[in-house]
């Protein structure tokens, strides 16, 4: 908020200063600015808009809207749309088992309060779901941050297992759900395929991190007579933590984008990706909508949390991305 | 200069050949033997677990040459899975390249258009392909089901890393064409769109291999009976394990072949920039 003086001065600060209201500020800074100029005529450019031809101060303009508040608006009128083009090809589409608006929005109301047909909720699927999906991943963490730190500060490891790494990286987790039902059983078998899917992620970010770290950095600490402990623990780890953080968060990310593929496996009945497979078999497709629902939301937020918490922690670091 | 230039010219170029041909052995040597190693470590826990289940080292081996010699329990041979299998990818990915990259283009130089429909496009992108596949059968058919399956899974790493890459591009050389008076078109043509090539091209290559990683998930909707993803179920089925991990093993090389020929032409393509990663 600015405005002008016919003197040029520059007013409406006085908002913040005093922290009164919009509209008394506005005739403050008149009468501050009639009483510095000593004139009637006062134009007031800026947000506050209004004009003041020596006539009773009038806001033409309210108060800009911010620009949280618009994009919050603007989501709201895109899920709007969305509804819409939804609700056009349910009514325009012959398939009876196409999901409608209506019926998915029935079926969300009855999994919270009547739980699914075996009588869980989805309260207890989204929790069944994330004690695994966070054992797993708690699991791929550990092991991708040691074994990464371990293959890139000694590149030569890495370079002769190579052969074994890196084919074994590009099978999908799905593809190990049979060895997982023939080797291991309970919940161990849910764990092993997140693993497989989190560990990657963070395992490469951690292990390419290393190389990218400043040689300045570490010749400095050499020229100052550092060992090779100094290096690692001053230099080495602090500068890949960043990597680590947004690696744990992909890895996280992809780690929930296994649990249908681990809960494929059949064995207990909770368990969002359960829920899904479960009203699959019956043809329900509004109940399939609500369970894919739940995990999307569920692994935005995850995305999300880690993503601020990136951001706070490593502000000084420009390239924190999606 | 002048105390170096006399030794360097006169070093023989013979030594520096076969030098590099044997640190080129040396490291086939050491990945061999780390080969032996997993084989070797294999081998013990086959003989150490009793389940009748477990494969084997050997019969993985017997099973891989089977599969490719004689073909599968049908009768399909190994190309054949290959080659539907990989139809189908590209196909697949073909559509979230286009899609992908028009989307990320379009939202990275609008920024107004993400912030608006992120409520929609968030969501869905942690909605994991294979949490489609119930979906997929219910709505499309033929062919559609796995490019849809496949769409998915190839469409969000393209799109995201279109989409951050626009914001990276330098200011500097976005100013300079605004001081020489260029338009808005001419940023877009001569700025942005080389600058996020390398990035368009490594946004391709980690969609390639999600895509590539969604083919058994893609695969689970039956119908066809060809497919490398097929070709592990229906082992899995029958219990046969060690043509399940053979199979496993053939989607992991050709993953990671494709992996390889896209970071190869990214660093002939790009070797002014540096941070080419796997």
């Amino acid at each position: 908020m600015k405005s002008t003086c016919s003197n040029g001065v520059r007013e409406l600060r006085c908002r913040k200063i005093l922290g009164c209201e919009v509209a008394t500020s506005i005739r403050l800074t008149i009468t501050l600015c009639k009483r510095e100029t000593g004139m009637a005529n006062i134009e007031l450019a800026g947000t506050g808009v209004m004009q003041f031809n020596g006539k009773p101060a009038q806001i033409v303009k309210p108060r800009r809207i911010p620009r949280r508040l618009k994009i919050y608006g603007y989501n709201l009128f895109t899920l709007g749309i969305f509804f819409l083009v939804w609700y056009g090809i349910q009514s325009s589409t012959t398939s009876s088992y196409f999901p409608t608006i209506g019926g998915v929005e029935t079926a969300a109301i009855g999994l919270v309060t009547k739980g699914d047909i075996q009588g869980f909720s989805l309260v207890q699927h989204a929790w069944a779901s994330s004690v695994r999906v966070f054992a797993g991943f708690g699991l791929a963490l550990v092991m991708g941050v040691t074994l990464g730190l371990l293959m890139g500060l000694y590149p030569f490891i890495y370079e002769n297992s190579k052969i074994i790494i890196e084919p074994i990286r590009f099978i999908p987790p799905i593809a190990w759900i049979p060895m997982s039902m023939i080797l291991l059983r309970g919940f161990g078998r849910y764990v092993f395929i997140i693993w497989v899917g989190a560990f990657f992620p963070i395992f490469i970010s951690v292990l390419m991190s290393i190389p990218r770290v400043e040689t300045i950095l570490k010749d400095s600490v050499k020229v100052y007579g550092g060992s090779r402990w100094d290096i690692l623990k001053r230099i080495v780890i602090p500068s890949v933590l960043p990597e680590i953080l947004a690696g744990a968060r992909i890895g996280l990310g992809d780690s929930w984008m296994c649990i249908v593929a681990a809960e494929m496996i059949g064995g207990e009945p909770i368990g969002a990706g359960r829920l899904i497979l479960k009203y699959a078999d019956l043809l329900n497709m509004n109940a399939v909508v609500v369970g894919m629902i739940l995990i999307g939301i569920i692994g935005f937020t995850c995305n999300e949390v880690f993503l601020q918490i990136e951001k706070r922690l490593f502000r000084w670091r420009s390239q924190i991305t999606l | 200069m002048d105390l170096q230039s006399p030794e360097t010219p006169v070093r023989p170029h013979k030594i520096a050949s076969t030098k590099s041909v044997f640190a080129n052995f040396h490291k086939v040597f050491y990945n061999l033997l780390s080969v032996a190693i997993f084989l070797l470590l294999w081998k013990i826990g086959a003989s150490l677990v009793h389940a009748p289940y477990f494969p084997t080292p050997e019969g993985t081996i017997k099973a891989a040459i089977g599969l490719i010699l004689k073909g599968d329990v049908e009768g399909y041979s190994l190309i054949t899975h290959i080659w539907a299998s990989f139809t189908k990818v590209l196909f697949g990915f073909g559509i979230a390249l286009l899609t992908g990259i028009t989307l990320g283009m379009i939202m990275g130089l609008y920024p107004m258009i993400y912030a608006a429909s992120k409520i929609i496009i968030e969501p869905i992108r942690f909605i994991p392909p294979v949490g489609w596949v119930p979906m997929a059968i219910v709505l499309l058919s033929g062919f559609s089901r796995f490019a849809f399956i496949i769409w998915l899974g190839a469409f969000f790493p393209i799109f995201i890393s279109v989409l951050t890459s626009i914001p990276k591009v330098d200011p500097v050389a976005k100013d300079v064409v605004k001081v020489y008076g260029g338009k808005r078109r001419q940023i877009i043509t001569k700025i942005i769109i080389p600058s996020v090539m390398p990035e368009i091209l490594t946004g391709a290559r980690i969609s390639i291999g999600a895509a590539w990683m969604c083919i058994v998930a893609a695969e689970m909707i039956a119908g066809e009976s060809t497919g490398l993803g097929r070709l592990i179920l229906k082992y899995a089925d029958l219990m046969m394990t060690n043509e399940v991990v053979a199979g496993m093993l053939f989607i992991g090389i050709i993953g990671l072949g494709c992996n390889e020929v896209i970071l190869r032409i990214e660093k002939h393509l790009f070797k002014w920039r540096t941070r080419i990663t796997l």
